[in-house]
């Protein structure tokens, strides 16, 4: 997409720019601080990120993906090895490292060598089981993370998760109960736990209540020589800054939806999500 | 016809006997089973390894969702730690995500949702919609005949519940049988229950240090949409588990104000025909 | 079975005792018009108010309630291979439907609670004992199917009936019975009156729930899907971007063919 593009051309540019605006007679010696400084960048590649929603469809994730590039290559804390996101499924990737440690896993379980399977490297705290649960310390497939690692000569892959997207106050959504329905319907609708089914009950409107467009999505960095994952957050945000357009059919490339909170809700979990990164790394919390 | 029923009957009786009872297994679990048939223990756990994100698939079927509580959206493939307290009638079942948990409490004939916040050295107590008041709706004994026992998230439900007697758990829930036992290297011990349903396969492995329950770990294997055998794993620290019920979680909190819309009039009015 | 006639004479209060006798003559009209689809049922429970409405008939199935007396909501709609939920917009009638097909995807919006819906559709617990097999009735793995323990006449809350018993075992791993649901059918002179459910577990009987049935028969009135006319239809959410945006797609109106006799 020719915007696509050249939103990346301007953003490298600007790093570039601010660069070489620093070049000045009165700060000559800072100046070669900084540039001695910055060739210890930690070279890193990023990963398209992963769409755990169910709106999986809409390619969120290579949007998203693309934002989070452009903030990471503003902010210059990483030297990103490749100027797009890798454009692979990591969880694909990981299944297909691990499918045939699935089948002998399968296997021994079948034959009753339980101790084989749980007793396993898979089954240490450390190791995590997919991209998206991974939590900080634990570790990636060394395997693959190394081989991404050095097929495109970086230290670290930085990959993410889009947990949540969508209107309306989801944050405790499961959980809301109608205080104002009556133990009529409650009683005597079997086996409904007490969690289950009482939200939205008292719901008779379909739109949901406009707190804006919400994102939820985790960032993690992770070292490709063992996998580790050094670190991990998650944003989460809300963007209610355009009213609701009545248009009723869009295409996901449509140009209008960069107007609408949705892609505004993603490019500020973006920036949230590297402004953490930027901040641990200053502050000392995270050094790559 | 009647020695033809007493037989038949006998036989039944027979044939439930020479069903593998998890039981047959004299080991480390029974005390701990034991505990969870008298209804009279206090468990926290920790997961460490939460499940991934599955969309709608656990509503579907009500036997695997009943009573069960769902993850917050928001902390969707987070690990979380929980606890549950019975006594006798009462019971308490917490989940809790990083400060935030969500509380069910059965109180006799009534049950109660609310919400705990975290701060600092004390637990705040709200209802579900964030104020003072909580909902008291009746509690259904049959349901939990009909559908199992819950013990917090589906998950951890399952990996407790397979610790029950076969007596206890209803039919049509996958069968646990007992595989095996065995020491391990680092001292620690361990008891192995295995099932295989139209669910898929799973293992359970019950670790202990001595005779204390410290670990559980499950390895369970189905197939993905697309036909692909996918492996998932879970993880539960056990951090106690013991038959003493920690009776201050038993109590609705004081600052909870109490909506109570338990009460069925059943049948305290004169109806004759109609009603 | 012979253990259930002993768990019966164990029990004093409610249970059948004796030899297995036949269902009231009126049972076997419910159970026909049960099974056959062609019904209109109003029910509320004892103690609640508020009146629930099944109309059953040529493969459709209405659902909708009057919490107060006053006007009827709809609930839910099943018809062809489409499930339909209502709600107001801006004080106005609208619909959504799914293919049932996709009842179980996970693209469904949880807000939609198309699960809820589905239930919505089924009959009362009480009532599915006269029609196990029901469509839109689904019953937990661990319950047996009702059998019929015998008729007598009861006295409740000062008036007589006659009753008839079934008996559903809720079934244990271990090929025992954890428990039993009863149902005691209340009829007075030919017709249903009530239903009361009981638990029965470990020596002891509890009353769950009496459903009072207002109205069953099998005659579905003309104007039965009436309310179903002109109602602005949309599309489920299933992930696609008017999902995301919430702004649904219109596919038509409900009504017209639908109500055609």
């Amino acid at each position: 997409m020719m915007n696509k593009s050249m939103r990346l051309f301007g953003a490298v540019a600007m790093g570039a720019a601010l660069f070489l605006s620093q070049a000045g007679a009165e700060a000559a010696e800072k100046d070669a601080a900084a540039v001695e400084a910055s060739f210890h960048t930690p070279t890193c590649v990023l990963m398209k990120f992963s769409d755990d929603t169910r709106f999986k469809a809409l390619e969120s994730n290579e949007r998203f993906s693309d934002l989070v590039m452009e903030k990471l290559l503003e902010s210059g804390k990483v030297r990103l090895q490749v100027q797009t996101p890798i454009n692979k499924d990591v969880e694909d990737m990981l299944y297909n490292e691990r499918s045939q440690e699935f089948i002998d896993a399968k296997r021994a379980i079948e034959s009753g060598d339980l101790s084989a399977v749980f007793e396993g490297q898979a089954f240490s705290d450390e190791t995590a089981n997919t991209f998206s649960t991974a939590e900080q310390g634990q570790i990636i497939t060394p395997s693959l993370t190394g081989r991404i690692g050095k097929e495109n000569e970086a230290e670290y892959l930085i990959h993410g998760t889009i947990v949540e997207l969508g209107k309306g106050a989801w944050e405790d959504m499961d959980f809301k109960m109608g205080m104002q329905v009556g133990a009529t319907v409650l009683n005597n609708i079997p086996g409904l736990g007490i969690f289950g089914s009482i939200a939205s009950m008292a719901m008779q409107n379909s739109h949901k209540n406009d707190e804006g467009f919400g994102v939820v999505a985790d960032m993690r960095i992770i070292r490709a020589a063992d996998g580790k994952v050094v670190w991990n957050k998650r944003a989460s945000v809300r963007s209610k800054k355009t009213k609701n357009i009545g248009i009723s059919i869009y295409s996901k490339d449509s140009a209008e939806l960069n107007e609408t909170d949705y892609v505004k809700a993603l490019e500020k979990a973006a920036g949230t999500l590297v402004g953490d990164m930027v901040k641990d790394i200053n502050e000392h919390r995270l050094s790559l | 016809m009647r020695i033809k029923k007493w037989i038949a009957a006998a036989a039944l009786g027979a044939l439930a006997l020479c069903l593998p009872f998890d039981t047959a297994s004299a080991g480390k679990l029974d005390a701990y089973r034991n505990m969870l048939v008298a209804h009279n223990y206090t468990i926290s756990y920790e997961n460490i390894t939460p499940p991934e994100r599955i969309h709608n698939r656990d509503v579907v079927d009500m036997t695997y969702s009943f009573g069960r509580i769902p993850t917050p959206q928001n902390y969707a493939q987070k690990s979380y730690s929980g606890m549950i307290v019975a006594q006798g009638e009462k019971r308490y079942v917490e989940v809790n995500y990083g400060g935030e948990s969500r509380i069910s409490l059965r109180q006799a004939d009534k049950t109660f949702s609310f919400k705990g916040i975290a701060k600092k050295d004390k637990v705040e107590y709200k209802g579900m919609n964030g104020g003072k008041e909580v909902t008291a709706l009746k509690f259904h004994p049959e349901n939990e005949l009909l559908y199992g026992e819950s013990f917090g998230t589906s998950e951890v439900s399952r990996l407790l519940g397979a610790m029950l007697p076969a007596s206890s758990i209803p039919a049509g829930l996958p069968v646990y049988q007992y595989v095996g036992a065995g020491n391990l290297g680092n001292g620690l011990s361990y008891e192995d229950y295995r099932a295989s349903s139209s669910a898929g396969l799973e293992a359970i492995r019950y670790y202990f240090d001595g005779t204390k329950l410290v670990r559980i770990a499950s390895a369970s294997y189905d197939r993905d949409e697309k036909g692909n055998l996918v492996g998932h794993k879970c993880i539960l620290k056990i951090k106690d588990f013991s038959a003493v019920p920690d009776a201050s979680k038993l109590a609705l909190p004081e600052n909870l104000k109490v909506v109570d819309h338990s009460q069925q009039d059943k049948g305290k009015k004169k109806h004759g025909f109609g009603f | 079975m012979n253990w259930k006639k002993i768990a019966a004479v164990f029990m004093a209060c409610g249970l059948m005792t004796g030899a297995a006798s036949a269902q009231q003559p009126a049972a076997e009209s419910y159970q026909n018009m049960l099974q056959q689809g062609k019904f209109q049922l109003e029910y509320t429970y004892e103690g609640e108010s508020g009146l629930t409405r099944i109309t059953t008939d040529k493969g459709m199935r209405l659902v909708d309630k009057q919490p107060d007396g006053k006007d009827w909501n709809l609930e839910a709609f099943a018809a062809g291979d489409k499930i339909y939920q209502f709600y107001y917009e801006d004080k106005k009638q609208c619909a959504k439907s799914l293919p049932l097909n996709l009842l179980g995807s996970s693209s469904l919006s949880p807000d939609e609670r198309w699960d809820k819906k589905q239930q919505a559709l089924s009959l009362p617990d009480e009532l599915s004992v006269l029609s196990w097999q029901d469509k839109w009735t689904s019953h937990p793995g661990s319950l047996s199917a009702p059998a019929f323990t015998g008729s007598s006449q009861r006295n409740v809350d000062g008036a007589d009936y006659d009753c008839d018993q079934y008996l559903c075992d809720i079934r244990n791993q271990a090929g025992g019975v954890s428990g039993q649901l009863a149902y005691n059918f209340l009829y007075h002179e030919g017709k249903l009156m009530k239903v009361q459910k009981y638990l029965l577990h470990q020596g002891q009987e509890q009353l769950l729930a009496t459903l009072l049935v207002v109205k069953l028969d099998g005659t579905v009135p003309e104007d039965a899907f009436a309310s179903l006319d002109n109602i602005p239809l949309y599309r489920a959410d299933l992930g696609d971007i008017n999902d995301l945006l919430d702004v649904p797609v219109q596919e038509g109106t409900l009504g017209g063919s639908i109500n055609a006799h």
